[in-house]
């Protein structure tokens, strides 16, 4: 065996880090789906009438709706009545201070690495941390209300907020946008929210951990961002789930609405779990997040780092509806073994001046396919729209896929817009020159790697940089092509 | 400190080493020259491990140790030094951090613990007043965009970073102005000891005016045919290297 | 679910009485026309608007004109209503030439029409030093012209192919196959400016082997659509597959470029350059595949797309794909769109050239590097005449 292959091999034997999972108590709907099964969340978050006509609707789309078959992946097909839609840990009464949360539920955050608890938090981060489908524990809550931000789960703001959350809910991703935003609208269990007031700039990072636990369960969970005017906040969202034989479903919905100069970044570092070196189990990632630019000189700005999931399946994009607004979308998108990334991002640009930016890096192994598929759309009205795209790919080893899709549709003469992309290696001379300075070859690789993927590194806040790029290197450690 | 015996070595079955014979002990400043295709580049490449060449014959021993039997980042660690003829870019690796991971694994091969953030910027600020490398060079991406002399002044300043026991400068003198190359010669100079030795592979006479050796071998089509003082340098730039070739076709 | 189009049936008498087109037209009636949602004909709904524009029961015309032939020496093939003329054509004495039944072809719902309709193919069965001109005039519903050209190893060709048009609302759907040998070389050059009442679906597929070059150029000016599928294999080592192109569209010309070059085997090169300006209603639709398969290490490609839309009322959808299974290639796509550059035209104001010829200038300019890989000076001449007609 050459040195190059067993590094390969070592790489793939490489197991996740977070495959652990916790007993504890599940309160939870039997598998499949129905109406009843609906009104049965629904009644267990106690929610008013019109949600509930709101999720039943959207079920009755889903009904009628069939899955997406364009995306350049293949699995298995999904049995979606033998996954169960609901299972929250258990817990005796709600919470009213961490204190009460489950010592256990505690344990298992701390041992991600996030701390619930407020003495030993994280500078400045703010966390709202949801297990299976449910917000066990937001932190920070009263510091941050003091500025008027509301910053919960996703059931209290229904609660606490219903204007807010009845006003908002759905007009960025309908629920009839695709199959899987439709069985979202329909079943989702949680989810942060949040609101800007405003004039404020948040002081804080507010960050959203979610983790599934339980087995044979889809996590369905919700966020909804608001951003009233003149408003900043930079918004993080990381993801873990134990090692599991059987591919679990996670389909989140995640809505933006930026008012009137408001600013939102959203961080993403997900790592669900993969599945194994043979592409045994794995969660399938198929997410809907979309921002909208409402007001003018707003900016959404999303920054991803994909590294886990069998597949994933996800477009984060930016509506561009007020003059002057920006839209950026920057993804490191690594897979390895047989995972399978189909990411991107879409434009679409409706107001004047409005300008958008792509920074695409995806990073393949093993025998993984990993996709870019973007769209910019200007429309015909869209006065001086700019847009500049760059997609790059890294490939190591002759056995995985890249593939680039870039759509651009124009209907307006002002448009300036470049797409770019390339495709490379990591050259035998790179990696030589780094062992003669005294660098050993996983070392190097991760260097390189993490040169390539630095210009989307360099956009994530410091808190979330040093994981990702923690796990760039785990992923990938020493697989030279 | 190293030894060559009868080195031979070939890529793609093309034979370019045919028996190199060497010994360099520390203090000494040899300069190895040679037309091109002589087989130069190929022995500095040999020794520091490159694995596109096939070493088909004789023995390096480098302090007493097989010196073959290594990987090129255990050489390295070991305190062996290539100034590489085209330093390699690497996009988006600043020369900082990549000079950051080079000592701290040096150091760890050492046993010794990796050196912080503080003194690791102490010793480049050390270092750099040395080659007289300007810092904005060393935050960009590691020789990505470079001129000609960057890249040779950066392999200099990384050779003054990692403080080798033995040297190799491959051609370190191609493609440098005469104020360059000043320069390169006199951080070699500043980084020569009486316990260090220091290799340079050079087709012309003129970097050897700079850094004056003590041995002067030529080599050619993969022998060394003379070697001689620093005179058999200045015979070279006189009489080109015709009259070697002659003298070896008569052999 | 396939989308029933009537105008299927009304090709059904035209079916040829033969083994492979029966096939074919088996094939095609399971699988149907590309409808409304079809990815690869997402901007050229071409089934409804067939359906909708085109008589298939259109009366043949004389339309043959001899002025309409380049006055250059070569061997001229002269087609008619997709069937090859031998009267009318006059070839010089290194072509070599047979007629053959329809084999089977690609299995795409317009190849398979085409294998359907097509009478007959015309094979040209080895390279020639002087050129080859094929010309085609349509006055039928639809035409379904058949062409294959084997050129044998160390041997090359040149061939220009022209589509006249002469009576409105027809339809042509051509198919043209080149077998590149090994050390062979071929250049195919188009020249597309129909009538605004006019449509076609015109496929050229190369399959190239060790040390091939094949070159095509194509040249869209007006056409009420035209669909344009390129498709280059590189089946060997050392091949070379050349993709030149420029629509240079106005009133509601509508053209949509779709080429694939598929990278089989190790150490090839590909490049692909096309340029579009959109004036008026038009609109433009480039779709550039590059595929490199495992085995297609040291492969290099590259493609570019640049365009400049010119009206309000123009449409531009472009899509440069990149599909890579090997790690040791160098493959680049770029795209742009956008306008002419306000500096470079102010530069030449301030020279005393006014502002439209300033504009004109720039546009020539920018197509004008398309034309590179064109040998053939009288063709040149020509497309270049069309460019200068049509931005002056």
């Amino acid at each position: 065996m050459s040195t190059e292959e067993q590094i390969l091999e070592e790489l793939t034997s490489k197991e996740y880090e977070h495959g652990w999972s916790v007993d504890f108590e599940a309160d939870e709907t039997p598998l499949g789906i129905n109406e009843d099964i609906i009104r049965f969340i629904s009644a267990k978050k106690e929610e008013p009438e019109w949600l509930l006509e709101w999720r039943l609707k959207a079920f009755r789309l889903w009904q009628e709706m069939k899955e997406p078959k364009w995306v350049n992946v293949s699995y298995p097909k999904v049995e979606f009545q033998a996954i169960r839609y609901y299972s929250a840990p258990k817990q005796d009464k709600k919470p009213t201070s961490l204190n009460e949360v489950d010592p256990e539920l505690l344990k298992t955050f701390e041992r991600l690495g996030i701390s619930l608890q407020e003495q030993k938090r994280l500078t400045g981060v703010a966390v709202d941390a949801v297990i299976d489908s449910v917000s066990v524990a937001t932190t920070f809550k009263d510091k941050l209300s003091e500025l008027g931000i509301i910053f919960c789960s996703f059931s209290e703001a229904v609660q606490e907020h219903p204007e807010l959350v009845k006003k908002y809910i759905g007009t960025v991703v309908p629920s009839n946008d695709n199959y899987y935003a439709a069985l979202n609208s329909a079943v989702f269990s949680d989810g942060s929210f949040c609101y800007i007031p405003k004039g404020i700039r948040c002081p804080m990072e507010l960050s959203t951990y979610f983790r599934i636990n339980a087995a044979n369960t889809g996590q369905f969970e919700r966020t909804l961002i608001i951003a009233d005017e003149d408003s900043y906040v930079s918004y993080l969202e990381g993801c873990t789930a134990p090692m599991r034989d059987e591919n679990q479903l996670h389909a989140a919905v995640v809505e933006i609405y930026a008012a009137k100069n408001a600013e939102v970044k959203y961080s993403t570092v997900q790592n669900w779990y993969p599945g194994d070196k043979d592409g045994k189990g794995g969660i399938y990632n198929f997410v809907t997040k979309r921002g909208i630019c409402a007001g003018d000189h707003s900016k959404i700005s999303w920054t991803q780092v994909e590294t886990g999931s069998a597949i994933t399946w996800k477009y984060p994009s930016c509506i561009l509806k007020g003059n002057n607004s920006v839209g950026e979308f920057y993804s490191v998108a690594v897979t390895n073994n047989y995972q399978q990334a189909d990411t991107g991002t879409k434009m679409v640009h409706i107001g004047k001046n409005t300008r958008s930016r792509i920074v695409s890096k995806g990073i393949s192994a093993g025998k993984s396919q990993n996709s870019y598929r973007g769209q910019v759309e200007v429309i015909k009205r869209a006065e001086n729209a700019r847009n500049f795209s760059q997609c790059d790919s890294l490939l190591m080893g002759s056995l995985c896929g890249a593939h680039t899709f870039p759509y651009i549709d124009i209907k307006n003469k002002t448009a300036q817009v470049e797409h770019e992309a390339t495709t490379s290696k990591i050259g035998e001379d790179q990696i030589f020159y780094c062992q003669q300075r005294g660098i050993d070859e996983e070392t190097a690789v991760a260097l390189i790697v993490n040169g390539f993927a630095k210009e989307v590194m360099n956009k994530l806040p410091m808190e979330f940089a040093v994981e990702a790029q923690k796990l760039l290197a785990l992923t990938l450690e020493g697989s030279v092509g | 400190m190293i030894s060559i015996k009868n080195l031979q070595a070939s890529i793609k079955d093309k034979k370019i080493l045919k028996g190199i014979d060497l010994e360099v002990k520390a203090g000494e400043v040899h300069a190895i020259m040679g037309p091109n295709g002589s087989g130069k580049s190929t022995l500095a490449s040999v020794l520091a491990g490159r694995e596109d060449y096939e070493v088909t014959g004789g023995s390096v021993e480098y302090f007493g140790e097989d010196l073959l039997d290594l990987d090129p980042e255990e050489r390295s660690q070991k305190g062996i030094f290539l100034a590489f003829q085209y330093p390699v870019e690497i996009p988006g690796v600043s020369t900082t951090n990549f000079m950051k991971t080079a000592i701290n694994k040096v150091r760890e091969s050492r046993g010794e613990k990796a050196l912080d953030a503080v003194n690791f910027l102490k010793l480049m600020k050390e270092k750099m007043k040395l080659v007289d490398i300007d810092q904005s060079l060393l935050s960009r991406s590691l020789n990505e965009g470079f001129s000609g002399g960057e890249k040779k002044r950066n392999e200099i300043f990384q050779m003054a970073m990692l403080e080798p026991k033995l040297a190799i400068l491959d051609e370190t003198d191609s493609g440098l102005d005469i104020d360059a190359l000043k320069i390169v010669a006199d951080g070699v100079n500043k980084l020569k000891s009486k316990d260090n030795a220091t290799v340079v592979v050079t087709h012309y006479q003129r970097l050897l005016n700079y850094i004056v050796p003590d041995f002067v071998h030529i080599l050619y089509k993969g022998k060394i045919v003379r070697s001689g003082d620093k005179n058999l340098a200045s015979e070279l730039e006189e009489k080109g290297y015709d009259w070697i070739k002659e003298e070896a076709a008569l052999v | 679910m396939i989308e029933e189009y009537n105008m299927l049936r009304s090709f059904e008498h035209l079916i040829n009485d033969n083994p492979s087109s029966k096939e074919a037209w088996k094939m095609l009636t399971e699988i149907g026309l590309p409808h409304k949602k079809s990815e690869a004909y997402k901007f050229t709904p071409i089934a409804p608007i067939l359906e909708k524009n085109i008589n298939w029961s259109l009366e043949p015309k004389n339309t043959f004109d001899e002025k309409q032939l380049y006055s250059v020496k070569g061997s001229h093939f002269v087609f008619v209503n997709g069937i090859l003329n031998e009267n009318l054509s006059r070839t010089q004495p290194d072509v070599s030439f047979i007629i053959e039944e329809v084999r089977e072809g690609r299995h795409d719902p317009f190849s398979l029409l085409n294998t359907s309709l097509a009478s007959n193919e015309l094979v040209i069965t080895s390279g020639t030093a002087s050129p080859i001109f094929i010309y085609h005039f349509n006055s039928t519903g639809i035409s379904s012209p058949r062409i294959r050209i084997k050129i044998k190893s160390g041997e090359s060709i040149q061939l220009v192919e022209k589509l006249l048009e002469t009576n409105k609302n027809t339809f042509t759907n051509s198919f043209i196959h080149f077998e590149v040998a090994e050390n062979a070389f071929a250049c195919h050059t188009k020249v597309q400016n129909y009538g605004n009442s006019n449509y076609s679906h015109e496929t050229v597929v190369a399959d190239v082997e060790n040390n091939g070059h094949f070159y095509n150029n194509t040249f869209s000016f007006e056409s009420a659509l035209t669909r344009n599928n390129l498709i280059i294999n590189l089946n060997g080592q050392n091949c070379e597959g050349h993709m030149y192109g420029l629509f240079l569209l106005d009133k509601k010309s509508h053209i949509d470029n779709n080429t694939t070059v598929d990278h089989l085997q190790p150490n090839s090169f590909s490049n692909e350059l096309y340029k579009g300006i959109l004036d008026e209603k038009s609109t433009g639709v480039f779709n550039g595949k590059i595929y490199v398969r495992q085995d297609a290490q040291k492969t290099n490609a590259f493609q570019s797309n640049n365009n400049i839309l010119l009206s309000k009322d123009a449409t531009l959808h472009t899509k440069p794909q990149l599909e890579i299974w090997a790690d040791d290639v160098k493959c680049s796509h770029g795209c742009t769109s956008g306008q002419l550059d306000e500096y470079a035209i102010f530069y030449l104001r301030t020279r005393g050239i006014d502002r439209n010829t300033a504009e004109a200038m720039l546009l020539h300019a920018f197509a004008k590097e398309t034309l590179e890989q064109v040998r053939l000076e009288t063709v040149k001449d020509e497309v270049l005449g069309l460019i200068d007609q049509k931005l002056l």
